[in-house]
């Protein structure tokens, strides 16, 4: 073996650095000792609104909801929406779509809704010739413009996916989803409890999470009789599975739920205004064939 | 309205973006490791290494693979492929050349081919029968507006974790697995490079070669390892001069077991660096598992919301 001085001292200096190394090694899980050094996830952005003012324009659409114009509760507008409906079901689309257009620029803001479901680009049933992303989103300002907690949802969501005409932007999805949340719409509570349980466009927070599909389950009740069977159960499993996984997969101590379960409790008391049933809103949208 | 195959497919493709998006960005946000030598060579290989181990660096961050890998294991696949098709012929020579790439280079690569993923995946059979087994758990479901079915069935695929899209756990699986490639790099930088000390390199023959018990001789015995010269069984003696083998072995060293001695010079043992290539299942049977841990998590996932729904 060829030793020479100066590989001697090296060698000394980098057993020594070595020995340093192992000393500081807090164990051998590499997560353990790198996480704390990590930058925080890159994608977390804070709501552009602050809360509060998104909870007092919350209110305020709450409280002119009267306002809003809905087919259904209009004899002459609900005739003519259930003969589009049977255009629709009859594959007659050019038909449908005229008599929609002519209700949702009357300003009946569920048809818009309906519209919204029509043109949809990416799950819309209609032929493709009707997909169409920009009429899609008309109608959907549209129907936002009135203040209805449905298109605030769906404006939500149109944030979080590409495809649509609109870029992705987790401060939109957020903020529209604690719009639409804060006036009592169960699918965007149980969509913003998925949020926070997931950081996706808003801190991780365990604890709103729960509050949030506790809220949505509240609301997800049995729906009309005429209504098929299956809707709302799916929406409570979804929303009890994944408030369970906050407990089973997240850790989330028996303290965090008694803290949710009060803020539940507090949020309630201070929104009498709320949607109190999915029913309220939900049977009115349009169902494809 | 049953759920249809365009709302599973939607909700699939959000989740790849997601997906797509938190690996680009940690791979793109990730740094080497603290290492002993700043040459271009070692480091372009731990980059190397890492891509083509992308299918553990993105997959395994909190369970099995079979559960989380439907995707990235895909992408492992794309850089073997890579690999493959530029390198493999004649491998020693190629993996020179490839080794001498900037490293920024081969990460771009990588990040590139994450962007891929996302128009790629859904033509994949197993994609396929993964929209197959959900449009099939659901197909008595009815949901309103179609946006909001979408928004659903992400909810269900994020729970079912069969897409990885938790960004803090892809950073430090990034960050671990990074660190676990320079550790096996850097031994083998180590154990050919020190100070002209004719370092003894092994490499197994085969698989089913071990590394020797005594490889870490005490003290006392290590007179007589010294004397003994022989060459494990099962393993051959490398040149560690000769670039292209090793070149060779620095590209193909995220599936290897390599083991590293270095012995304090007052003893009169040689450092010795013994490598072995580990046994992993080939690309075939890890993806047969992944589709079947794909369609397993999603499964569980829907008993857990029977069952939530019973109990209430």
């Amino acid at each position: 073996m060829t030793i020479t001085i100066s590989a001697l001292i090296k060698a000394f200096l980098l057993l020594s650095s070595a020995l340093l190394v192992a000393c500081n090694a807090s164990d051998d899980d590499p997560l353990a000792s790198s996480a704390s050094k990590l930058p925080p996830p890159y994608f977390y952005v804070k709501t552009q609104t602050p809360i509060a003012e998104l909870q007092v324009y919350a209110k305020e659409m709450a409280l002119k909801r009267s306002k809003i114009r809905l087919a259904k509760n209009e004899p002459m507008a609900r005739k003519q929406y259930l003969e589009a409906l049977a255009h629709l079901e009859n594959k007659q689309y050019a038909e449908a779509e005229a008599l929609f257009v002519a209700l949702a620029e009357q300003g009946y803001a569920d048809v818009q809704i309906d519209l919204v479901a029509f043109y949809d680009p990416i799950t819309s049933k209609t032929p493709q010739i009707y997909e169409d992303g920009e009429k899609m989103l008309y109608w959907l300002k549209q129907s936002l413009a009135q203040g209805f907690a449905v298109a605030q949802y769906i404006y939500a969501l149109i944030h979080y996916s590409e495809g649509y005409s609109v870029e992705r932007d987790w401060a939109k999805y957020i903020d529209w989803l604690i719009i639409a949340a804060e006036q009592g719409n169960a699918n965007a509570q149980r969509e913003l409890g998925f949020a926070y349980s997931t950081g996706r466009g808003v801190e991780r927070d365990l604890i709103e999470s729960y509050k949030w599909y506790e809220l949505a389950i509240r609301r997800f009740k049995p729906p009309p009789k005429n209504e098929a069977e299956n809707t709302i159960a799916v929406r409570i499993n979804l929303a009890r599975s994944s408030q369970g996984n906050l407990i089973i997969d997240k850790g989330m101590t028996p303290e965090q739920v008694a803290t949710a379960k009060r803020l539940v409790e507090e949020w309630e008391a201070s929104h009498p205004y709320a949607y109190q049933s999915i029913n309220d809103i939900e049977h009115i949208i349009y169902r494809r064939p | 309205m049953s759920i249809s195959e365009e709302i599973v497919e939607a909700a699939v493709t959000a989740e790849i973006v997601l997906w797509r998006d938190y690996a680009s960005s940690n791979i793109r946000n990730a740094v080497l490791p603290a290492m002993a030598t700043d040459d271009a060579l070692i480091q372009s290989a731990v980059w190397l290494n890492f891509g083509l181990d992308l299918g553990k660096n993105l997959s395994l961050g909190v369970a099995t693979a079979a559960t989380r890998a439907a995707l990235p294991i895909w992408v492992l696949f794309k850089a073997q492929e890579l690999y493959a098709t530029h390198y493999h012929k004649p491998q020693t020579e190629n993996a020179h050349k490839m080794l001498s790439q900037h490293y920024q280079s081969f990460k771009s690569n990588i990040i590139n081919e994450i962007a891929n993923a996302e128009r790629k995946f859904m033509s994949q059979p197993f994609a396929r029968q993964v929209t197959d087994c959900l449009v099939s758990l659901h197909k008595n479901h009815i949901f309103s507006v179609g946006v909001s079915e979408v928004s659903e069935i992400r909810n269900l695929i994020s729970d079912s974790k069969v897409i990885q899209t938790d960004d803090a756990v892809l950073q430090q699986t990034v960050k671990a697995n990074l660190d676990r490639v320079a550790k096996n790099i850097m031994a083998l930088y180590h154990g050919t490079r020190r100070f002209g000390r004719s370092p003894r390199l092994y490499v197994a023959d085969s698989r089913n070669a071990y590394i020797p018990a005594n490889a870490a001789p005490t003290p006392a015995s290590c007179f007589g390892y010294m004397m003994e010269h022989q060459v494990p069984k099962g393993f051959s003696k490398i040149d560690s001069s000769d670039k292209a083998t090793m070149a060779a072995l620095y590209a193909n060293a995220h599936q290897m077991e390599i083991k590293h001695h270095d012995f304090p010079l007052i003893m009169p043992c040689y450092d010795t660096t013994y490598v072995r290539p580990l046994n992993q299942p080939n690309i075939q049977t890890q993806l047969t598992q992944s589709y079947k841990g794909t369609i397993q998590a999603l499964i569980e996932t829907y008993h857990r919301r029977q069952a939530g729904r019973i109990a209430s």
